[in-house]
């Protein structure tokens, strides 16, 4: 997806690599898939911790989901913690109580928390603006303190533990899976399931509806006047991001068999850096975002005590220089009056010039 | 129901009330603007034009009176609904989808009549849409700007976008809220000659402040001041009308 839906793809009468890679993004959204599983393989092959590799796929889908909302939508919410903790509260006391089955579990997730996001989107987006942001943190930390009290149910703030692993059951194959000792069959559901959301939400992007959502992000009152319910785009927004929230955390409790409770407001804090970090406009910015706020975190962790602050630092630095994000960068966007790109920006203007189709 | 002329009117407003504060913004409005005709509004600053559209889009609530659209009452329904029935409305001041191109925005508003909320194919297999864009792209002159991000525009593409916009969502009234405003002479004779040609195939209603533009172009105008309908008849009856002239037209003429 480029960010300037109904771009045509440059001609390409002499393609340098530089161009090769400018249709590569702006031509088809689709692309965008092909840069996903590049990440996928390289993951799978690069990232010697399994577990952290397994981290990055559901903290993409994650972001993803936010990204719909706060890039697409123009809707910054900060409580989006929400979602992912009840997606894991509901995956958890599914496989607990309920069930053996996996996509029962994952299913529960989803519905609990489109609900919960139908149901608090509804009075969330009464509002605008920092009230919107303001009202989904409330919700957030009106949810984290219901989670708190609800000791029983939710365990409080030891978290839900012992959370048996389900059998991975796919058509004519049943596969135990042990997220520990063998993460390979976890990484590859979290991957398939990631490939499937991201080609959805792609899809969501670029449809009909999608467009819509963006034209309320630049112009709420105009696009009214096209003839559009902007609130019923939105509650469907964030219906759908909550949904996807809810499903990434319940991948993440059945992979640590555990929901643990930390204050929503930084959990839901991190995955809005890791959106704004990677860059809003694209939907494989967020992946980007994950993947490098993860592996900083980790491989940071392990040297320095204090690693947060580089993280936080790294993140000013980033917004100030790429406000597109990282992706941003990577896709040679005009970066303002940071003279050293001047090369790239030759770029920009010699196929600015040529003409569409 | 059928319009001065004795053609049927499309769009009827019988008492319309709206009060802001203690401000009486309009005072039991009656407009009757018959299906196929170019009326203009016109009035001195803050005698209601612009809330008198915002009744008649459904933007604003009306206190008191109904309003008829093609026969139907639509007193109340919300702006987009309205929208869809066939009302849209160009902006006083130019709002358009700043960082989406040109052709999307339009493409945008095409889409809303068959394609309004789906999501389960993407966009650019549309064609109904895409081609409804690029006709109403060349009606207004914007075809060779059509990949430029609409916030690049200079301020009369901008206003021509705009309207390009209410367009595309194919209205059989258009509301026009000082269209040539802001706008250079060139400019001006430029829209003028555009308004002219879309009233060939859809009845427009106008607020204007350029009295030439109205005298010239409308075919009915309405006098408001005070949130009351002064006067209402053709340029020539509103040259004439001597109270006109005094709140209105002084130095004008």
């Amino acid at each position: 997806m480029s960010a300037i839906p109904g771009r045509p793809p440059l001609p390409a009468e002499r393609p340098g690599p530089l161009q090769l890679l400018e249709l590569l993004w702006r031509g088809r959204a689709w692309n965008q898939l092909a840069l996903l599983l590049l990440v996928i393989v390289g993951l799978f092959f690069l990232v010697p911790d399994p577990s952290l590799a397994v981290e990055v796929l559901i903290y993409s889908l994650w972001a993803i989901s936010l990204n719909l909302l706060l890039g697409y939508g123009g809707l910054v919410s900060f409580g989006h913690a929400l979602y992912w903790g009840f997606g894991g509260y509901a995956a958890g006391l599914a496989l607990l109580h309920f069930t053996h089955s996996l996509w029962v579990a994952l299913g529960a997730s989803m519905v609990l928390c489109g609900l919960l996001a139908l149901s608090s989107g509804a009075v969330c987006l009464r509002r605008r603006d920092v009230y919107f942001s303001m009202l989904t943190l409330a919700f957030a930390q009106l949810g984290y303190f219901i989670a708190f009290e609800a000791r029983p149910l939710t365990g409080g703030d030891d978290g839900l533990g012992n959370i048996p692993t389900p059998p991975l059951d796919l058509p004519g194959l049943s596969l135990e899976m042990h997220p520990i000792r063998d993460p390979l069959p976890y990484f590859l559901l979290c991957a398939g399931i990631l490939v499937l959301a991201f080609a959805f939400a792609l899809l969501y992007t670029e449809s009909p509806l999608g467009r819509v959502l963006q034209a309320i992000r630049e112009s709420e009152e105009r696009a009214r006047g096209c003839g559009y319910n902007t609130r019923l785009v939105q509650l469907v927004t964030f219906t759908l991001s909550g949904l996807l929230a809810g499903l990434a955390g319940g991948l993440d409790a059945i992979f640590n068999g555990l929901e643990g409770l930390q204050p929503y407001w930084s959990l839901s804090g991190l995955v809005v850096i890791m959106v704004i970090l990677g860059g809003r406009s694209t939907l494989f910015g967020s992946v980007l975002g994950a993947l490098v706020v993860l592996l900083l975190e980790h491989y940071l962790s392990i040297a320095f005590g204090d690693w947060p602050l580089i993280v936080g630092a790294v993140f000013v630095v980033c917004v100030l220089v790429f406000p597109q994000g990282l992706w941003g960068l990577v896709r040679l966007e005009p970066l303002g009056s940071w003279g050293a790109v001047a090369w790239t920006r030759r770029l920009r203007a010699r196929t600015a010039r040529e003409p569409g189709p | 129901m059928s319009g001065p002329n004795g053609s049927p009117a499309l769009l009827r407003c019988q008492g319309l009330d709206r009060w802001f504060g203690g401000v009486h913004a309009v005072d039991h409005v009656d407009l009757e603007v018959a299906a196929g005709s170019l009326h203009a509004i016109i009035g001195p600053n803050g005698s209601g034009k612009t809330t008198l559209f915002n009744l008649i889009t459904g933007h604003t609530r009306p206190h008191g009176g109904r309003v008829w659209f093609a026969g139907r009452d639509v007193t109340g329904l919300p702006y987009h609904r309205m929208v869809r029935l066939g009302i849209a409305k160009s902006y006083q001041i130019t709002t358009v989808f700043q960082s989406l191109s040109v052709f999307e925005n339009v493409r945008i508003a095409a889409q809303s009549a068959r394609w309004p909320y789906t999501f389960w194919l993407p966009a650019s297999r549309l064609r109904d849409a895409s081609r409804l864009a690029e006709q109403t792209l060349e009606r207004v002159g914007l075809q060779d700007r059509r990949w430029e991000l609409a916030g690049n525009l200079s301020h009369g593409e901008l206003r021509h976008l705009d309207l390009a916009i209410a367009l595309a969502t194919r209205p059989q009234l258009l509301l026009l809220d000082e269209p040539t405003a802001g706008m250079s002479p060139a400019e001006t004779e430029a829209t003028v000659r555009l308004i002219q040609d879309l009233h060939r195939d859809l009845t427009v209603i106008m607020i204007e402040h350029k009295m030439d533009v109205v005298l010239r172009i409308a075919e009915r105008i309405t006098v408001l001041n005070f949130g009351v309908k002064l006067f209402e008849g053709t340029p020539e009856e509103v040259r004439g009308h001597p109270r006109v002239q005094e709140v209105y037209l002084q130095g004008a003429l």
